[in-house]
């Protein structure tokens, strides 16, 4: 990858991997020093990486220092003991992606991490499976179930009705 | 020897179980679920053909459960319109920019410096000398009203102007103008045909024609002394500045602060120095750079630098 396209991959991809990233861990300073390392461990293999395989590679590595941030920092909600004041202030937004979004926080992290990969950037279950070092049969059922607990928390939340 | 008595095994005996209907699930044997996971992977289509023919056989039966899968497919997340505003940050220049452009600014300050140099050579001969003081004329202010009125003409008009005019009128013209008053000969009309200039206005209408005219009380403007008048008191002190002392134009030194403020604008490390010889005369002027250093000789007979 030449300089030229390193700076097209950081004009292209870098909104994408910053808001996969933040909405995975709902923290923007956090991702911001995320996309930082990411970029610059890119830069230091900039020749060795090429341009078609940048956006995927980028994934993949934002992906796995983010694993690395959210096991140091284990302040992560599961699906069971979400706040619910804040779902009530939710209620009232009636942007239902905005209430899906914060149905999404309270998601396990890999669950949140595969349907954000799939919803945001239009991955493949095999694509998914090469960023997050999983198997595709555990993607899919990452997704279908991560699907059925989004489901699930609109429906309890009465922001749905069955 | 054959195989089978060295290495024995077993074989499998005819047992088989009888009820194999028991093992096979229907549909309607599933659990919420395990049913919502089929939607859910039925809204993805990501079903394989006997995951579809399984959920496609219980639409059939029940067609809320279509409705129902149907809503897994709402379940989409739009992109946020999350921005990284730290992206330009991360942007790269390539390395032919980086030295087209070090070699660009470098280029242009050695121009700079030389231009300043080989300019300010010639200066460096001549003395920057300031024009000498000018001394201005001392500016006398000299009021009108200390003009001594002619009397010839000023007395005939008054004669003229008392027989045609009525004692009221003549009456309160004395009032306003004493003839003792100073300000009279300023206001007075008749004081210009006492100038020589201006015989040709006193050979025109006689002295019968002549017609009292109303004054107008003007009051003499108070003398200011030149001490309190600014201009006055500025264009003194202009003139009487002092000139400056002849200095001449250190070539070198302009050229070293060229250089110093290139060097902290752009962070680059230029340099310029002068090489001496044993007697202190200087010998040579070098500019030195990351990327090009030039030493120029001076001439014994060239002007000091």
């Amino acid at each position: 990858m030449t300089v030229k396209e390193y700076n097209n991959a950081v004009r292209e991809f870098g909104d994408h991997v910053y808001r996969f990233v933040y909405r995975s861990i709902k923290d923007r300073h956090r991702a911001a020093d995320i996309i930082q390392d990411t970029y610059e461990k890119l830069w230091l293999c900039v020749t060795e990486i090429e341009y078609e395989a940048a956006k995927a590679w980028l994934f993949t590595s934002a992906y796995n220092r983010m694993i690395d941030v959210i096991r140091k920092d284990s302040r992560l909600i599961s699906i069971e003991s979400y706040d619910d004041t804040s779902i009530f202030a939710a209620e009232n937004d009636s942007d239902l992606n905005e209430v899906l979004h914060h149905a999404l926080e309270r998601l396990p992290g890999v669950q949140r991490s595969v349907i954000l990969l799939r919803d945001y950037e239009g991955y493949q279950y095999r694509e998914i499976a090469s960023i997050t070092g999983l198997t595709e049969h555990q993607v899919k059922t990452y997704i279908f179930r991560g699907r059925v607990a989004l489901r699930n928390f609109l429906v309890k939340t009465s922001v749905w009705h069955e | 020897m054959n195989d089978d008595i060295i290495y024995p095994h077993l074989t499998p005996l005819n047992d088989r179980y009888l009820s194999h209907g028991e093992l096979y699930r229907s549909a309607g044997d599933l659990t919420a679920e395990q049913f919502d996971l089929l939607a859910a992977a039925w809204a993805e289509n990501a079903l394989s053909d006997e995951g579809l023919a399984e959920i496609e056989a219980l639409f059939a039966i029940d067609k809320l459960k279509e409705i129902y899968a149907g809503s897994f497919r709402q379940l989409r997340l739009i992109p946020c319109n999350d921005r990284w505003e730290g992206l330009n940050g991360l942007l790269q220049t390539t390395p032919a920019a980086r030295t087209i452009r070090r070699v660009f600014f470098i280029a242009l300050a050695s121009a700079a410096i030389f231009f300043t140099l080989f300019t300010l050579k010639p200066l460096a001969k001549k003395q920057v000398t300031l024009t000498a003081p000018v001394s201005l004329p001392e500016v006398a202010v000299i009021s009108d009203a200390r003009e001594p009125a002619a009397p010839d003409i000023s007395n005939k008009m008054e004669e003229t102007i008392s027989s045609s005019t009525s004692p009221g009128v003549k009456k309160k013209s004395q009032e306003l103008y004493p003839p003792d008053r100073e300000s009279t000969a300023r206001i007075s009309p008749v004081t210009m045909i006492a100038s020589a200039e201006t015989p040709v206005l006193i050979s025109g209408p006689t002295s019968r024609e002549l017609r009292p005219v109303s004054y107008n009380v003007i009051t003499a403007t108070p003398d200011i002394p030149n001490d309190e008048n600014w201009i006055i008191r500025g264009i003194s002190r202009l003139s009487r500045a002092p000139a400056k002392e002849k200095k001449p134009i250190d070539a070198f030194v302009v050229a070293s602060a060229f250089i110093k403020g290139i060097n902290s604008v752009l962070g680059s490390e230029m340099a310029l120095d002068k090489t001496l010889n044993k007697k202190g005369d200087l010998v040579a002027v070098s500019f030195s750079s990351s990327l090009l250093s030039i030493k120029a000789p001076v001439k014994k007979n060239s002007p000091r630098l």
